[in-house]
């Protein structure tokens, strides 16, 4: 095993955790607050249900054939200022030898926006839960051969604190992300964010650092600390009767990345293989007022430490949204 | 010499307490306004009771003024407590929300205003400047129109129909209110560079 210095941590823990806890409690009172308003009709709320879907499959993998999922949201907006939801997210996952992984989570989120004076923009706090298992059936390696289960529960939590300015010029954040897992891990993630709008905020350009600290009981990894900057371009289409694009958007990633949870799709990558690149693109189109389409293909390179070897995806991706008329 | 330069003094001083006496806040918040000294404005209001109506109004749009638009709302939001039927709190409150890019909420005023006046010139234009922002061009193309006749001399919301047309994809539409625009504009820039 390499011996790998271990950088520090780029927040001292205590004063992490004080903050979190400071920014969960304002966003617990504001989404209470919410509920509590003089005018909080029925009509206030808007809402909206997703349902997902993607293929991947996996080529010159040790290990992985295919996978499939599904997933369906449902989410909610007070008025711009509080949004809630939840979701079911499954994953079938088909493997050599006729193993294979379920996975099921559910999902929480709850996000406030605030509007202090003192600043030209305004603040948004966002916290994501997500909490499940995955359950992976191999063939024992020895007669007699029979298959064995095994359970592992997983724990994301994601928090965040971003800003975009009325302007709608520039748009920063920070996330912190914690992935557990009952076997096997433990991650720390830092997401720094910074993106740029130009062309009266038709363009957009979003890099995102990922500094993620494993912390791991059996040793698989060779690595404890991964970086990655993910790069995302967005154009959003002015004139959409022609079309009905409402806008493309390409993404790469560069760097290592592992059990990433990713704020912008709501997902976390569960896949246990180190994510050495990728490239995306995706196309919205706004079908009527109340229905959305998006289509996203992305092509992904990965490294297996515990098998030595690299391997590639492809992926297929489409969803629908229903909005509240 | 020295009795003169004290017995002046005392006179000066007199006076000057007596005009200090004599300063009205409303006509002191209204100077400094002019001014543009919206702070100062704001404290002038001081001594005034802090659940006076007119007050709070004031303090309301002095904030907006400033651009302290959550102070700004918080305040509108008091004056409506005060008096719930309030055209002038609720209409007060829709600038600040549409500073702040809360369109929703503000659609929210601009429409409870209308129920209590239903052609409110205020109240529809915020109205559509929520529904150009959210880009419902359907439903402000209808609104707009809907408005239009009761002030047919009125740029604001020929410009709101022509540019929900345009987005509509009704090129022929969008000329038609943008040639309207330039009559009573001849040099709107928008509606020349569209026409051009």
């Amino acid at each position: 095993m390499k011996s790998i210095k271990k950088l520090p941590m780029p927040l001292p823990c205590a004063n992490l955790l004080a903050a979190s806890l400071l920014l969960l409690q304002i966003l617990v009172l504001n989404v209470l607050a919410s509920f509590s308003n003089i005018h909080a009709e029925e009509n206030n709320w808007l809402s909206n249900h997703t349902i997902q879907g993607y293929f991947q499959d996996y080529n010159q993998s040790v290990f992985r054939k295919n996978s499939f999922h599904t997933a369906y949201f449902y989410n909610t907006d007070y008025l711009d200022t509080t949004q809630l939801g939840l979701g079911y997210l499954y994953t079938y996952v088909n493997q050599a030898n006729k193993a294979s992984i379920t996975e099921q989570l559910g999902y929480l989120t709850a996000q406030t926006n605030l509007y202090p004076d003192a600043l030209p923009g305004k603040l948004n706090l966002r916290f994501d839960y997500y909490t499940g298992d995955a359950n992976s059936e191999y063939r024992s390696s020895s007669p007699p051969y029979h298959f064995i289960s095994e359970k592992n529960n997983i724990r994301i939590t994601y928090l965040h604190l971003g800003f975009i300015d009325y302007k709608k010029t520039y748009y920063t954040d920070l996330g912190y992300s914690q992935y557990r897992d009952s076997i096997v891990t433990r991650t720390r993630q830092f997401t720094p964010t910074l993106a740029f709008g130009w062309n009266n905020s038709y363009d957009w350009l979003q890099f995102r650092l990922y500094v993620i600290d494993l912390q791991q009981q059996t040793g698989i990894y060779d690595e404890n600390n991964y970086f990655s900057i993910e790069s995302k371009y967005t154009h959003w289409i002015r004139n959409q009767s022609e079309s009905n694009i409402e806008f493309v958007r390409f993404t790469w990633l560069t760097g290592d990345r592992l059990l990433a949870t990713d704020p912008d799709t709501s997902s976390v990558y569960t896949n246990p293989d180190i994510q050495k690149s990728s490239l995306s693109g995706q196309i919205k189109w706004k079908l009527s007022s109340t229905v959305n389409a998006l289509a996203h293909v992305q092509y992904d390179k990965y490294h297996s430490d515990s098998f030595k070897s690299d391997y590639q995806s492809y992926l297929f991706y489409f969803n629908l949204q229903f909005q509240q008329p | 010499m020295n009795r003169q330069i004290l017995f002046i003094m005392l006179i000066i001083l007199l006076k000057a307490s007596y005009s200090y006496a004599e300063v009205n806040p409303w006509k002191e918040s209204y100077r400094l306004e002019q001014a543009y000294q919206y702070d100062s404005a704001i404290n002038a209001l001081n001594t005034i009771d802090s659940n006076n109506e007119l007050a709070v109004l004031r303090r309301g749009w002095l904030n907006y003024l400033k651009g302290s638009y959550s102070r700004s709302i918080d305040f509108y939001t008091k004056a409506l407590k005060i008096n719930s039927v309030s055209l002038d709190a609720r209409l007060g409150l829709t600038l600040p929300l549409l500073e702040q890019q809360r369109w929703r909420e503000a659609a929210l005023h601009a429409n409870k205003a209308l129920e209590k006046a239903p052609w409110n010139y205020f109240a529809h234009i915020r109205l559509m400047q929520t529904e150009q922002a959210l880009k419902q061009w359907q439903q402000l193309s209808i609104h707009a129109q809907a408005v239009h006749p009761r002030y047919p001399s009125d740029a604001t919301i020929l410009l709101y129909v022509a540019r929900a047309s345009d987005k509509l994809g009704d090129s022929k539409q969008a000329k038609l209110f943008y040639n309207k625009v330039l009559e009573l504009f001849p040099d709107h820039f928008e509606a020349k560079h569209y026409l051009q």
